[in-house]
């Protein structure tokens, strides 16, 4: 790991700042279980790495009747165990209690998890060129290691977004709130994340002086209900393979606003509004129920050695239904 | 750049110097002279690291010291002494859960931080507890045994 200079300012405004004055080389860090393992291994280097860890309102974590406001500094444990993420919430808590391990989500942050870098193999190694890392090609598309890649394209970068906060944070129509020199602005979560077909280099729209500050979630819809499902090698400390986030509400036994978002499959989060289409106005009859998950993962086109994504998918989609609409799993 | 890092391990204040890339497991083993926090993968997901920080347990190795700064924090070296080991430690030592001993040091942290949220958990919990503690020589069943026996001793001791 090259030197660097370590800032910890106590507002995001200075936050912003001391970016700005780091140019190209500065880079922010919150928890930086992600981060230092990057640095590590000399994936990356700064020359200034700007600390969000003593800025008190970044750990913020509000809510009402008109939803939820969490701080891009609270920590994933703070999410597995809040009182206010029950009910339509409780999908938040149970996607961060499947993150990592206990000492990760102790240090782990909101903003991170939404900031990681993808855990593709070959971007991980620092002997491997790569396109995210400024190389000419993508070496993985001709390697057997492909469990982290898309199964539904890449520009270019098959790499997928790990984040396991993603998914039901979209299901939930969140956004997120930026911090920047000028103010703040507030974008839907689906515009935050952007795929190699934007910027091979990054995942998201940030520009370089912005700071993530919080995620909003709006008010869920009466009665809705969600489950977050997630499919890894061992069960505990891996990252996704295949995770899934599916609610909707039941009115009069018909499903209303079908949300289905699914992770580790693509460059960004997926949701797949051809398979909420399906089921919205329905009744969760099993007929219906296999369509959906037939829907999300018809336009999948996997690579010659992560097929197998497509069909353990398909299952935890239909899982994640029958969980929620409390039928029988089959 | 070096700067003077302080904080408090085990009750005793330490000051020394460090850069800022220096890691929180680095500053104690080489810096503190404390090498019971073990370097394992270096990366976050071997728990042999695991000390607590202001009561939270987390992996010494993915934070700099100088995140630390000011910082409470409980080592391994902490926990008991040879002729007064704590009651966790004790059962470790009656049952046999300590075979090369390189996990033990996270495990014993992982376990004491539960003890102290849970002191009556089931299996399931003191699992969960120890999901970020590998132990190369796999010797879960009885690491688990000993923390159940740990708190059933404590639960004795307080009658
Ligand atoms: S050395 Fe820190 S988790 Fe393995
Ligand atoms: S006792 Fe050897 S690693 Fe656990």
């Amino acid at each position: 790991m090259k030197p660097f200079a370590f800032h910890e300012p106590q507002s995001v405004a200075g936050a912003i700042e001391a970016l700005e004055a780091g140019r190209e080389n500065a880079r922010l860090i919150a928890g930086g279980s992600d981060l230092l393992g990057q640095l590590k291994d000399d994936l990356v280097h700064y020359e200034r790495l700007v600390s969000l860890g003593a800025i008190e309102g970044m750990r913020e974590f509000h809510g009402d009747q008109s939803g939820l406001r969490i701080g891009a500094g609270a920590t994933l444990a703070r999410l597995e165990h809040d009182p206010l993420l029950t009910g339509p919430y409780s999908i938040l808590a149970e996607a961060a209690r499947g993150i990592a391990t206990p000492e990760i989500r102790n240090q782990g942050t909101v903003g991170g998890n939404l900031c990681q870098r993808p855990r593709c193999l070959h971007y991980r190694s620092s002997w491997i060129s790569c396109l995210k890392k400024g190389g000419a090609d993508c070496p993985a598309v001709e390697s057997s290691h492909q469990q982290y890649l898309s199964v539904f394209g890449g520009a270019g970068c098959f790499s997928v977004h790990a984040s396991d906060l993603a998914p039901p944070l979209l299901a939930l129509h969140a956004s997120a709130v930026v911090a920047a020199k000028g103010g703040e602005r507030t974008i839907p979560l689906s515009e935050f994340f952007a795929g190699p077909e934007q910027d091979v280099r990054r995942e998201n729209t940030l520009s370089r002086n912005e700071v993530l500050t919080a995620v909003v979630v709006p008010a869920a819809p009466e009665g809705w209900r969600g489950a977050y499902l997630k499919f890894r090698e061992r069960n505990a400390g891996d990252f996704p393979l295949v995770s899934v986030a599916f609610g909707c509400s039941l009115v009069e036994g018909k499903m209303q606003n079908v949300r289905m978002v699914l992770g580790a499959v693509s460059p960004v989060p997926r949701p797949c509004p051809e398979a909420e289409a399906v089921l919205e106005g329905q009744r969760p009859d099993p007929e219906f129920l296999e369509a959906a998950a037939n829907a999300a993962f018809a336009p999948a086109t996997p690579l010659p050695h992560n097929g197998f994504k497509v069909e353990i998918g398909r299952a935890l989609v239909l899982r994640a239904m029958s969980q929620v609409l409390e039928l029988d799993d089959h | 750049m070096k700067s003077s890092v302080k904080l408090t391990v085990n009750g005793l204040e330490q000051e020394h110097q460090a850069e800022p890339r220096t890691s929180l497991l680095t500053f104690l083993r080489e810096q503190c002279g404390l090498t019971g926090s073990k370097r394992g993968c270096e990366e976050g997901e071997c728990g042999g690291c695991s000390v607590l920080l202001d009561g939270e347990l987390v992996t010494s190795c993915l934070i700099f010291a100088v995140e630390a700064q000011g910082a409470q924090l409980v080592t391994v070296e902490g926990l008991g002494t040879p002729h007064h080991l704590s009651p966790l430690q004790e059962a470790f030592a009656t049952d046999g859960a300590s075979q090369c001993g390189f996990c033990i040091p996270g495990m014993l942290l992982a376990a004491t931080n539960l003890l102290e949220r849970n002191p009556d958990p089931n299996e399931q919990d003191i699992r969960k507890a120890i999901s970020g503690n590998l132990c190369r020589c796999t010797g879960y069943d009885l690491i688990v045994a000993a923390i159940s026996m740990a708190a059933e001793l404590k639960k004795g001791a307080r009658g």
